[in-house]
């Protein structure tokens, strides 16, 4: 697909760099000289000068022809701008980045008389894949399959756990066949599990199946603690005030320390319920005196990744038992994972998955409907959703005499509502979704699963 | 630097090379030449070495930065002139190992400058393969690869970069192969178009075919000792100046007009500067050379042709301009030197560098005369980034010192300045023919050995636009 993207900030490089490994071809439009240098030398993709709004420079990028345009600067306004122009002048969907919560409400507004098919707001995306980490303790990380029935929670194993140590297939029988250990990471790399496969201390294993399956094997697991009922969230920004949100209508507790005084004060007329400190929240002193290691979970949310990981770090040394972290830098993630830090998000890889969902929805080849992708493992694992059409082949055989490709393994059947975990009786059939997981290679269609020369 | 990925990429290229020794191998085998084994010998010889480089460069880190890119540019092309210079030496015609290196090079940088005293005495299938080894270079070697080799990785632009003659390698496809494939494609089809022209004109096949060739990379290679002059033709000489202006413009205008985009294909600066310059030469030209000449109609024909052919650092030669007043032949150094657009087939500074420098000189002025006014260097309507102009006039200076450099050394054989000075020049800008003792009809068989490899050296600098080659020369571009 012919996709354009506007701005090349840290949103727009991570979907450039994304969808060009995809093979998509990528025009990137951006004012600023050194971004596209730097861009055009990483990735293979076309750069043009330019500011984004103008219609000639939308033009010199080919908008015309374009399946895709995706503005994604700094700026609401000019975002809105971009999609309009993009769109009157031909192109097929549009995306804008929309961040301003005074916006976000009129969303419905801008898609209908903007004509923008997809607002994202990274702020909220990031608060919202906060919200489902605190709500399983114990889990990495969290994605939601089939508009939220199905849940995909990674978790690290820890020395005693009653998993470890067994052949897979035999501990099918222990933990039940309601859920499914889809994927686990060792030593940075990820696998897809097979009945040979025994679970290690240390390993971080992803198990999909019904959210309350999945409460109930945390729970037999002993990981369930009890349920978060006080939040300390560092630092006031957008995602904290999206998160605050959530979190109080779902009961729990929240402090937020804000170092700003305007900021915290705006912050205290918008969240009555919340407890606003205007306090450097980075500063260990401050934090102890408001009973910092008292609180169920912690969430540093500050514009420095440095801070986030430092105070996360503190928090977990004072026996915090749910941190969260947001850093942009995606290097930091393996040396904090080894001090113990298991939750990072960053609020450019969320929004570029979701575009990079959407872009994969529009691919509609061979029929079979790409529905959702995740990304796990750093990248090195995918989940993908589908669903199944007239035109797949294979429909209606037995999963045990289909012949798949290696390190793929179909994990969730969804049909007319029922989740099946599958075995090797099971098939699928049209109108079915499907959810897969796949390590080292990329699934854009779902034939792709077959082995060739499979028989039939 | 990333040892397994340069010998893995470096392995292909060999492979690749075999693959066209397999054209003048066919050609021999047609005209019953019985010297097969001068192009079988080579390739087998170049497909296992580089079988076994690839072996070596299995499961290589990726990582293709610009040192990698330089590096493999760099020695992808000496390597390729060596394997290009195997078939002479086996053949025989061409005695010493120097001599044929030095005629390999002049072919893939697409130079053109020979040490045959009498080309005829070549058969035809060393005389196209001089002319394909042209028609390899011109566009690139490695440009080729990126457009026959599906998804090279994403910093391959690092490649096109290294060998794609201007300031900054125009990409005008989101995908780099895309960019490859359509160069590769309009240059084929231009030199195919070229080639019906020039048989119509009254040449036969075979010298069209090769003459298509060595106008379309802007070379000079002939497969007559007298080059064009040997056909005495208006018309021959009208169809070549005019391909050779074509193949001396920015292929990006190409791809504009093949998009429909005439408006933007129009405004390029560098093209309407382009035809400015060379119509106000060829204007002085025939004046000058008005009296030398029979008639104000040969005059005119032969500045167009002799024009054309130095300032798209082609090379190629329709009259004795070495009996021409002196004004003439500076011209011609000049226009040799400044070469034509970037981004095309042909050597020399480019237009847009001399543009950008001229523009930069006058700003220079402007700011003398207002200390505090914001000055921009205009290209297009848009301002050209510091950096670029920075990197321009180190490139100017470069390609200068080079040439004096390399003038001195030349001097060494003890010949007249015009020849030391012109032949540094002819190979520098990659045209060929200069000069003195190598002017029309002339060779570059009487230089010393030192004198070729220095020359052969310039050929390499000047086609891949001099870095590359200096890095090579870098110690530290070899360690890990």
């Amino acid at each position: 697909m012919k996709i354009i993207i506007v701005g090349d900030g840290k949103v727009g490089d991570a979907l450039a760099e994304q969808l060009a490994r995809e093979q998509h071809d990528i025009v990137v439009v951006d004012k600023s000289e050194a971004a596209l240098r730097r861009a055009a030398e990483r990735m293979d993709v076309l750069t043009v000068r330019g500011n984004g709004m103008s219609g000639a420079v939308l033009l010199e990028a080919g908008v015309e022809d374009c399946d895709l345009v995706i503005a994604a600067t700094s700026r609401d306004e000019m975002n809105m701008v971009c999609c309009l122009t993009a769109k009157k002048l031909g192109a097929r969907c549009t995306v804008a980045r929309i961040r301003d919560p005074e916006y976000a409400r009129d969303v419905s507004l801008l898609k209908r008389e903007l004509e923008i098919d997809m607002v994202i707001n990274p702020e909220q995306a990031t608060a919202a894949e906060i919200f489902r980490l605190l709500r399983f303790p114990g889990a990495v990380n969290i994605e939601p399959f089939v508009r939220g029935r199905v849940e995909m929670v990674g978790f690290v194993a820890e020395e005693g756990d009653a998993i470890l140590g067994t052949p897979l297939r035999f501990l099918r029988k222990r933990v039940g066949a309601d859920i499914l250990f889809c994927a686990y990471e060792r030593d940075d790399e990820a696998f897809i599990p097979n009945g040979t496969t025994e679970f290690q201390a240390g390993d971080c294993i992803y198990a999909i199946g019904e959210g309350e399956r999945i409460t109930s094997f945390f729970k037999t697991l002993g990981r369930d603690t009890a349920r978060v009922r006080d939040a300390v969230i560092i630092g006031g920004g957008r995602i904290a005030r999206y998160l605050a949100r959530h979190l109080i209508k779902s009961g729990v507790r929240v402090k937020i320390f804000e170092i700003d005084e305007d900021a915290a004060r705006d912050l205290a007329e918008m969240l009555p319920e919340a407890v606003i400190l205007h306090a450097d929240g980075t500063d260990m002193e401050v934090l102890e005196s408001e009973n910092f290691a008292g609180a169920h979970a912690v969430v540093t949310l500050t514009d420095r990744d440095e801070d986030n990981i430092m105070v996360a770090l503190y928090a977990l040394q004072r026996g915090v038992e749910r941190v969260v972290a947001k850093s942009n830098r995606q290097n930091y993630e393996p040396v904090v994972r080894e001090l113990g830090l298991n939750c990072l998000v960053s609020p450019k890889i969320i929004t570029a998955n979701e575009i990079v969902h959407l872009v994969r929805g529009m691919q509609n080849s061979e029929g079979s409907v790409m529905e959702t992708l995740y990304r796990i493992v750093d990248g090195k694992a995918e989940a993908a959703e589908f669903t199944v059409s007239a035109g797949t082949p294979h429909l209606g055989v037995p999963l045990k005499k289909l012949s798949l490709r290696k390190n793929i393994i179909i994990a969730v059947i969804v049909r007319d509502g029922r989740i099946i975990i599958p075995c090797g009786d099971d098939m699928i059939l049209q109108g079915d979704s499907v959810i897969l997981l796949t390590s080292g290679m990329t699934l854009t269609k779902l034939s792709d699963v077959f082995a060739e020369g499979s028989s039939v | 630097m990333n040892t397994k990925l340069v010998t893995g990429m470096l392995g292909r290229l060999l492979m690749l090379a075999a693959v066209f020794l397999m054209v003048p191998l066919a050609v021999s085998l047609g005209y019953r030449e019985k010297i097969a084994h001068a192009y079988l010998l080579p390739a087998l010889g170049s497909l296992a070495l580089g079988l076994l480089a690839v072996r070596f460069g299995r499961g290589a880190r990726r990582g293709l930065y610009a040192r990698e890119g330089f590096i493999i540019t760099g020695a992808a092309w000496i390597l390729l002139a060596v394997v290009g210079a195997f078939p002479f030496w086996i053949e025989g015609s061409i005695t010493s190992f120097i001599d044929c290196l030095f005629e390999s090079v002049s072919g893939f940088t697409t130079t053109g400058a020979t040490i045959l005293i009498t080309v005829e005495a070549l058969p035809h299938s060393l005389l196209l393969w001089r002319s394909f080894s042209h028609f390899v270079g011109g566009m690139g070697v490695l440009t080729l690869f990126l457009a026959i080799l599906p998804a090279m990785g994403e910093r391959s632009i690092q490649l096109l970069r290294a060998e794609s003659p201007g300031p900054s390698p125009s990409k005008f496809s989101p995908k780099i192969g895309g960019t490859a494939r359509f160069l590769y494609i309009s240059y084929t089809g231009l030199t195919l178009v070229q080639t019906i022209i020039l048989r119509i004109v009254g040449m036969p096949w075979f010298d069209a075919v090769n003459h298509a060739m060595t106008t379309a990379s802007t070379g000079g290679f002939s497969v007559k000792t007298d080059s064009i002059a040997f056909y005495h033709s208006p018309a021959i000489n009208l169809v070549l100046t005019l391909f050779m202006l074509l193949f001396g413009m920015n292929f990006t205008v190409f791809f504009l007009m093949f998009a429909r985009r005439f408006r933007e294909a129009f405004q390029f600066s560098e093209t309407r500067f382009y035809i400015g310059l060379y119509a106000g030469v060829v204007l002085m030209m025939t004046l000058v050379i008005q009296d030398s000449v029979s008639s104000f109609g040969e005059a005119l024909d032969l500045a167009l042709f002799q024009t054309a052919s130095a300032m798209t650092t082609t090379g190629l030669v329709a009259g004795h301009y070495g009996l021409w007043p002196m004004a003439a032949q500076v011209l011609l150094c000049l226009v040799m030197f400044v070469g034509a657009c970037s981004s095309s087939t042909s050597g020399g500074l480019k237009l847009s560098r001399l543009m950008i420098l001229l523009k930069s000189s006058a700003r220079e002025c402007r700011r003398i005369l207002h200390p505090r006014s914001v000055n921009l260097v205009r290209m297009d309507g848009a301002a050209v980034p510091e950096n670029t102009i920075y990197l321009v006039t180190i490139f100017f200076f470069c390609y200068a010192g080079v040439l004096i450099a390399g003038s001195v050394i030349v001097a060494l054989d003890n010949t007249s300045f015009a020849t030391a000075f012109s032949a540094t020049l002819a190979c520098l800008s990659n045209t060929g023919a200069g000069l003195g003792d190598i002017g029309p009809g002339g060779s570059y068989a009487f230089f010393s050995v030192l004198s070729k490899i220095t020359l052969s050296l310039a050929m390499l600098m000047g086609r891949l636009e001099l870095f590359p080659i200096l890095v090579l020369m870098m110690p530290s571009a070899w360690k890990k």
